[in-house]
């Protein structure tokens, strides 16, 4: 039992990484239809960003963190004013594609820079290598936190686009930009608001995951593991997403722990086809459906 | 008197043009001197410059190019200054093919030094020797490239399962390990790995009790650690890349599991130790290569680390950069040694010649001949006491 409940922890943890990356591409399709293939490199920025202010400034762990996440939210928004917004009335697939080069060349740009370059660095949180344990079950105070940050920030996001009118202009705009717009919401800036937070949620991502598996340059292939987690979730669900994400995590460590050798690595993929065969649209996704 | 009818000149000048081509090919056999002119020896490397494994790629290239412009700076070999083009692979076979074409049936390079990546090395290695090139110590530890022998193809790599059925036979014998486990990259480096340590178990009778593989780029091992813990090993042997085995490292200690790791050569570097901190005390591992740290401070390597510090904001050059600066040297070596009658054949008579060559900048002595093509089947043994990779052995 103990082993059990020790892999559901450290999948959790794991899940919640590519929970929050989810986040942001399921933010980004709901509101602009647009699939932001550069999910996972404005992860690795963040984390970039974050080393570079916590390690090379000496700042303290929270305030790069929080410099990281405002830093790489606003490189967001300038994607979307300068970039993406030229590209309203595109075929979608162009637009795609534009992502992915976005995405290599943040890759590229991080790799010529200088002082980050093709070399893997450290970024120990202030809790590196503290555990606790509970009954025999030993949980990492990193892990801990990020299970705690994912909490609070679902609970932020829900009451922001609950209880906000900057969240309920959000979410019309997601239902139907066109009517929202004819109701006064200025749909242009809320793209780019949603831009921002979607980056910002993979800058998180990044500052969360940097302690536990290093910073450098190839760290955005896991915005590959967060696709299943959002297509799980159904992709125009925010809650979804996160429970996408966590499911893929958990499955992953449970797999990896009670099944042969190698399927670990499929079983993420397994559950998502045995999800979609029965629900199509994943597991919180509905059909749209328009009246005239 | 010649002739002056329409057939004898036609004939005499055939003569003369035959004799005109017979002199420039024949000066071409007699030297067999592709991609060496008067004043240039011109070499190849395609290696992974943006790709995932771009972090080999660049320090192996930072490593050639400062062995290269040491060389042009001294003069040259015999007169001839070095050129060498880079291609960029990006890990990309296809891309490697292109550009491998290129440089051997266009550029007619003398030799492709240092070439990046098994993969890579499995599809070029044809075209470099039907292109009349030489291979020289491609960075890509496989047996193909030695075994078996072939006269253009020489290397300083022996393959993964070498060094690990060495390491695993230490494990046996010395450190009287019987339950074996092992960790390792779900790709070829880590089932050359796995191969070699169960060529040593198979020889003593024993098999593996556990094992745990991962996908490249994986970031979670709790996992993987839970289950070789539970299989009780009393060695873990490690066929992991470094960022994925200092993680493990982390894990291990996390879970407050103090079994012996013994890592491959990938992992047997300064940089796991960086990553790892306390959790790589203790870590044994086998690398043909020394580690940084342990050579740092010898009287020949500190100028060459004080320059590449002073153009690349103070820091220390990657482990790959010694592949690089070793590969390339050794390749300079033998070419001046060859002489100023630099041919392919001169060049490979001669560094079948070579016997415990050291650099002594890390790398293991070279040893070639005519039956062997692999510069080096031993490996260094190393643990990390104090924080700082130490050698305790030499395994062959």
């Amino acid at each position: 039992m103990i082993a059990f409940l020790q892999q559901i922890v450290s999948g959790s943890a794991v899940g919640i990484v590519y929970a929050l990356v989810a986040l942001g591409f399921v933010m980004v399709h709901k509101a602009t239809q647009v699939f932001n293939f550069a999910q996972g490199e404005l992860m690795m920025l963040g984390a970039f960003v974050a080393y570079t202010f916590i390690v090379l400034f000496g700042l303290p762990f929270w305030l790069g963190g929080v410099i990281a996440i405002a830093s790489v939210a606003l490189f967001g928004a300038a994607l979307d004013r300068i970039l993406l917004r030229r590209m309203v009335g595109t075929k979608p697939f162009t637009i795609f594609m534009l992502t992915v080069g976005i995405g290599f060349c943040i890759r590229s740009i991080v790799m010529l820079v200088p002082i980050w370059g093709t070399e893997t660095y450290s970024l120990p949180s202030p809790l590196q290598g503290k555990v606790f344990s509970l009954g025999g079950l030993i949980i990492s105070a990193d892990h801990a936190v990020i299970l705690l940050t994912a909490a609070l920030v679902t609970a932020a996001l829900f009451a922001f686009f609950q209880f906000t009118r900057l969240g309920l202009a959000m979410r019309a705009i997601s239902q139907n930009s066109l009517a929202a717009s004819y109701l006064g919401v200025r749909v242009d800036s809320l793209f780019s608001i949603v831009w921002a937070l979607s980056a910002a949620a993979a800058a998180l991502a990044g500052v969360m995951l940097a302690p536990l598996s290093f910073v450098h340059s190839d760290m955005g292939q896991i915005g590959l593991k967060a696709i299943p987690a959002a297509v799980l979730g159904g992709f125009d669900s925010l809650p979804g997403a996160l429970v996408g994400g966590l499911i893929i995590g958990i499955v992953e460590a449970l797999a990896g722990f009670y099944l042969p050798e190698g399927v670990k690595d499929v079983a993420a993929y397994i559950v998502l086809l045995v999800v979609l065969a029965v629900k199509p649209r994943g597991l919180f996704g509905h059909a749209d459906v328009k009246k005239v | 008197m010649m002739s002056r009818t329409p057939g004898a000149r036609f004939a005499t000048r055939l003569i003369l043009l035959l004799g005109l081509l017979c002199g420039g090919t024949c000066q071409a056999f007699a030297t067999d001197a592709q991609g060496v002119t008067k004043d240039e020896i011109l070499l190849g490397s395609v290696l992974d410059l943006s790709g995932p494994v771009a972090s080999i790629g660049v320090p192996v290239r930072e490593g050639q190019d400062m062995a290269i412009q040491a060389a042009n700076d001294a003069g040259g070999i015999n007169g001839r200054k070095i050129r060498i083009i880079y291609s960029d692979s990006g890990y990309d076979p296809k891309k490697a093919i292109i550009a491998t074409q290129k440089l051997t049936n266009d550029d007619r390079v003398f030799a492709f030094v240092g070439q990046l990546g098994a993969a890579i090395v499995h599809v070029t290695m044809p075209i470099i020797i039907n292109g009349g090139s030489l291979l020289l110590f491609p960075n890509a530890p496989i047996e193909e490239v030695y075994e078996p022998l072939k006269p253009l193809a020489f290397t300083m790599q022996p393959a993964y399962n070498v060094q690990a059925r060495l390491a695993a036979t230490y494990a046996y014998n010395t450190l009287g390990k019987r339950k074996f486990c092992a960790f390792y990259q779900d790709d070829d480096s880590g089932e050359q790995v796995l191969r070699g340590i169960n060529e040593a178990l198979d020889s003593a009778g024993v098999k593996l009790i556990e094992k745990a593989s991962y996908k490249r780029g994986a970031t979670d091992f709790s996992s993987q650690f839970a289950r070789l813990k539970q299989a009780d090993c009393d060695i873990v042997m490690f066929g992991a890349v470094v960022r994925e085995a200092a993680a493990a490292m982390l894990e291990r200690q996390k879970i407050g599991w103090n079994v012996d790791v013994l890592v491959s050569q990938p992992s047997a570097t300064d940089t796991v130790i960086r990553l790892a901190g306390s959790a790589a005390e203790g870590m044994l591992g086998v690398n043909q290569m020394l580690p940084l740290d342990m050579i740092k401070d010898q009287p020949n390597v500190v100028p060459v680390f004080k320059a590449y510090a002073d153009s690349h904001g103070g820091k220390l050059p990657d482990p790959a950069f010694l592949y690089g600066y070793n590969f390339m040297n050794l390749f300079i070596e033998a070419a001046r040694r060859t002489g100023p009658d630099l041919t392919t054949q001169n060049f490979i008579k001669t560094l079948e010649q070579f016997r415990d060559f050291d650099l002594n900048f890390g790398m293991a002595p070279a040893s070639f001949s005519a039956t062997q093509h692999v510069g080096s089947l031993s490996t260094n043994l190393l643990k990390v006491v104090n924080g700082q990779w130490t050698r305790i052995g030499v395994l062959k």
